[in-house]
Order: structure tokens, then C-alpha cells, then sequence
């Protein structure tokens, strides 16, 4: 029996919408798989030894390391939907402001940003949530400020002026303590930890008025008040340094290495 | 006897230093001539007066009461010339009064008034370098935020605000602060993600968490130096987090 003329028309005619389906679906998938794809941003700026970066993000994380070239490379994963960067050099500073540079735009995606700096830079960061690293700088300056929750992490820092700050997240700093240097560390919910020579020299105030809880390890002496366990002040060696921690209900923590 | 011999007698006659028959004379005369008898009679008001006033004058005064007196009647008199009238002074205050009067010192009352003077300027701009520099250097405020027993003296006679009061214009400052950032932060909040708003909210709640704790102390112990430093830290805290959220 011979099949009818009509049966073999139909059977590629519904073949060819199949793979016209699946070529849409497919392009559809593309399509939205790209927008979903995290950007990449990129740029290298010859930089000064003493370059300064001043770095506002709204939300992500940064990672901030020193190294011994002598410019300023700037990686930046951009999740959807990107957020503008215009980075700018301005006579021995590389700012990047995402807050201005995404003014009015009502939803941004986290920026992670990865930079790598000269090791003798300044370094000034903030956001407004996510966490903050810096490790291997020795400039004048290292500020790390988180305006509501995320970590910071300051490693092998050896700056005259360090700034830690957020409100819910861990602060720790590994770094010595410079002569004549002024070091602050705030949060308000977390734990605060310092590591630093067992030689250093500095004249502290810590408080912690909730928790009283303030463990000076090996720098305790006999020269330190420590009143009603709320806040501690006293000297290690010379004082030369002024060292100020705050942290309204977590843990300060001393270690000497 | 005609009336100009008897009125040329009259004075010796008054001063009876006429003689018995002269004087015999002079009266019968006088009986009969009315305008001799007036003149006599002026004559004798005047010697009469006259011994009177000289009596008077001859009595020893007492200097002391005289000079009293005159004292005394000049000082009313410039006094009432000087003087406003009494509704004026009235409404004069103390320091008016105090202003108006004069002020005669001794030596040594002006020595001690100067050196007053300067013990307590001297005093007030210490307290002042004081208070300056405890404000530019928050370390050591933050050890040493107690107010001195001259402040609290100051504080007590009125002379500066207690410090309650001032913390309490303080936090008030900062509360105007605070309202005028909440409401720009009110405005550009639907504008966040789900995510940074609830970022925002947990992080806010965990700040007036701890305001919250401070005030509580503040009220259990006022003088709680400590917690009204760590207040004013929480505050300024919540200040910048609203001002930062306000701009995104």
C-alpha cells in the first residue's frame, strides 16, 4: 500500500518549524545569557610611587594589593545590570566614584573590583556594602571605610595614618605600628582584630562599652586603666602613636607576632 | 526845747548819756511832739535789736554742728539738683543704681579688685584653651571627658549651661540632623533594590540598637561621660549613613 500524497508533505513541513523553534529558543537563550554575563572592565595607568587611589563603589567587593611596578591596573567585574565606571587621573590620583557615576540609576549591579597599585600608594576606599581588602601597602595613607556591612581586611600595612570602619562586619589589621602614626578602628557590630609587633610603641584607648570585652594579649602592663572594663587606656613603649579602637558591641582583640 | 535839739539828743538820750536834767527835758518834750516821740521810738527798736543780734553774735558757736549743718545743707542741695526724680530712679535696676553710684576705693580695695579681675580671666581662658583642644584631639577627649570642679562650679553659679543642658542641645542638633537626612533618604529609597534596602534597614537597626543602650544608661546615670561620648559616636554614625544612602 502506498502511503498518501498528502502525509508526505506534512512530515518535513513540521521538521522545518521544529528547527525553527529551536533556532529562536536557542538565540533567545543567547540573548539573555549575555545579558546575565558579568562585564569586564580593564584599564592600566602609569602611576607615580606615591600614586594615590580614591575609590568609591556602591556595592561589591575590592581587593586593593601592592605591587613593585610602577603603575595602577584596575580589573572590574560588572554584574548585570553594569554600572558605569569613568575612572579618572587626576595629577597623581586615580579616582573612580560609582555613587556619582551611576547618579539617579535606580538598580546596579555589585561591582568586584581587583586593583593592583604601586606598594608605597595611598589607598582610600569605601562602599557602601561589601567587603574591603588591602594587603602589601606601605604609603602614607590606607582608609578603609564600609558605610554599612562586609569585612575589612588590612594585610602587611604599613602606613602612618589607617582607617577601618563599617558597621556590621569583622575588621582585621595585620601591619605595623609607625612612629608618630595615628591608627582608628570602628565598627559596631563585630569583631576587631589587630596584629602587630610585639615591639610596637603607642598610646591606646579601646572601647568597647557593651561587650567589655578588650583582650590586650601580650601588651597588657601594669600601666594600662582599665576602669570598669569598658574602655582600656594606656601606653605600650613610648606612645609615640596614637591608636584608637571602637567597637560599640563586638570584641577588640590585640595579637603580637 | 524845740524838735531838732531833741532829735540831736536823741541818740545820747536812747544810749542814756544825757544828763538827769537834759533827759527831763527830752521826755516832757517827747510827750508833747509826736514826730520826736516816732523818731524816739525807732531809735530804741534799733538799739534794742542791735544788742540783741549782738549778744547773739558775741554766744560762742559750736564750729563742729555749723560746718554739720552747712555740710549737710550743700550735700541736699546737690543732691536734689543731680538727682532724678523717684519714678526714674525706680525704674532703675540694681546694676543701674550700681553704675550711678560712686565708687571710692582704697588702694588696697582696688589692688584686690584687679587681681580678682585677673585671677578670673585667667581662670575662664584656661577653661576655654581647654575645651579647644579637647575638641581638636578626640583621643585624648575620649580619656578624659569628665567636666573639672571649676567647670562644675561655673555650671553651678549659672555662669555656663549645665552640662545636661548642653548635651541635651547637642543630641537635639543632631536629631534635626538626622530627620532632615531621613526624609532625603524616605524619597530615594524606592529607587534601591530589594537587597540594599533591607542592607539599609538591617544596618540602621543596628545602630539605634546601640543609641538606644546609650540613651538608657544616660538616663539611669547622668553623668555617665562614657556613654554620652559613645552616644554622640552613634549618632554621628547614623548621620553618615543616611547622608551616604541619600545620594544613591
Amino acid at each position: 500500500m502506498k502511503p498518501s500524497g498528502k502525509k508526505l508533505l506534512c512530515i518535513p513541513r513540521i521538521k522545518n518549524l521544529t528547527f525553527i523553534a529551536v533556532a529562536i529558543s536557542l538565540l533567545l537563550l543567547l540573548s539573555v545569557q549575555e545579558n546575565l554575563a558579568q562585564k569586564k572592565f580593564s584599564k592600566v595607568y602609569p602611576a607615580s610611587k606615591n600614586v594615590r587611589l580614591q575609590l568609591t563603589n556602591r556595592s561589591g567587593t575590592v581587593t586593593v594589593e601592592g605591587w613593585e611596578k610602577d603603575e595602577v591596573k584596575i580589573v572590574a567585574d560588572l554584574e548585570a545590570p553594569a554600572a558605569n565606571i569613568v575612572p579618572q587621573n587626576l595629577s597623581g590620583t586615580i579616582v573612580i566614584n560609582l555613587v556619582k557615576d551611576n547618579q539617579g540609576r535606580g538598580e546596579v549591579g555589585n561591582v568586584n573590583f581587583t586593583i593592583k597599585v604601586p606598594a608605597s600608594s595611598s589607598v582610600d576606599i569605601e562602599t557602601k556594602m561589601g567587603n574591603l581588602s588591602v594587603s602589601n601597602v606601605r604609603g602614607g595613607l590606607v582608609r578603609a571605610h564600609i558605610t554599612t556591612e562586609g569585612d575589612v581586611t588590612l594585610t602587611n600595612i604599613s602606613a602612618d595614618s589607617v582607617s577601618a570602619e563599617n558597621v556590621i562586619g569583622n575588621i582585621f589589621f595585620d601591619g605595623t605600628i609607625k612612629t608618630k602614626g595615628v591608627y582608628r578602628f570602628a565598627s559596631t557590630r563585630g569583631e576587631i582584630n589587630l596584629r602587630i609587633p610585639s615591639n610596637s610603641s603607642f598610646l591606646l584607648v579601646a572601647t568597647a562599652p557593651n561587650s567589655r570585652s578588650i583582650s590586650l594579649g601580650a601588651f597588657s602592663n601594669s600601666g594600662f586603666n582599665f576602669s570598669d572594663g569598658r574602655r582600656v587606656v594606656g601606653q605600650v613603649g613610648d606612645g609615640s602613636a596614637k591608636m584608637n579602637v571602637i567597637n560599640h558591641s563586638g570584641k577588640i582583640s590585640f595579637i603580637a607576632r | 526845747m524845740n524838735c531838732e535839739h531833741c532829735q540831736n539828743l536823741l541818740s545820747e538820750f536812747v544810749d542814756d548819756r544825757t544828763g538827769c536834767t537834759m533827759s527831763a527835758e527830752i521826755e516832757a518834750h517827747l510827750e508833747l511832739c509826736h514826730d520826736c516821740a516816732g523818731i524816739h521810738g525807732d531809735f530804741a527798736y534799733l538799739t534794742g535789736f542791735c544788742s540783741d543780734f549782738q549778744e547773739q553774735e558775741i554766744a560762742p558757736p559750736n564750729s563742729q554742728a555749723l560746718w554739720c549743718r552747712i555740710s549737710n545743707i550743700i550735700e541736699s542741695e546737690i543732691q536734689d539738683a543731680s538727682a532724678p526724680p523717684a519714678e526714674e530712679k525706680k525704674k532703675q535696676g540694681f546694676w543701674g543704681r550700681a553704675w550711678e553710684k560712686r565708687w571710692q576705693l582704697s588702694f588696697s580695695q582696688a589692688v584686690t579688685a584687679v587681681i580678682g579681675v585677673a585671677v578670673v580671666s585667667s581662670l575662664l581662658t584656661i577653661v576655654g584653651i581647654r575645651n579647644a583642644v579637647r575638641s581638636s584631639n578626640n583621643l585624648t577627649a575620649n580619656a578624659a571627658m569628665q567636666p573639672t570642679l571649676f567647670e562644675n562650679l561655673l555650671s553651678k553659679a549659672g555662669l555656663t549651661p549645665a552640662p545636661e543642658e548642653l548635651r541635651e542641645k547637642s543630641l537635639n542638633e543632631k536629631q534635626a540632623v538626622i530627620d532632615y537626612w531621613n526624609a532625603r533618604v524616605g524619597e530615594r529609597r524606592t529607587r534601591w533594590n530589594q537587597r540594599m534596602r533591607d542592607t539599609f534597614d538591617r544596618n540602621l537597626h543596628e545602630i539605634d540598637q546601640v543609641v538606644m543602650e546609650y540613651s538608657r544608661n544616660l538616663k539611669e546615670n547622668p553623668a555617665d561621660s562614657l556613654s554620652e561620648e559613645m552616644l554622640n559616636s552613634a549618632l554621628t554614625e547614623k548621620m553618615d549613613l543616611l547622608r551616604e544612602f541619600s545620594e544613591l
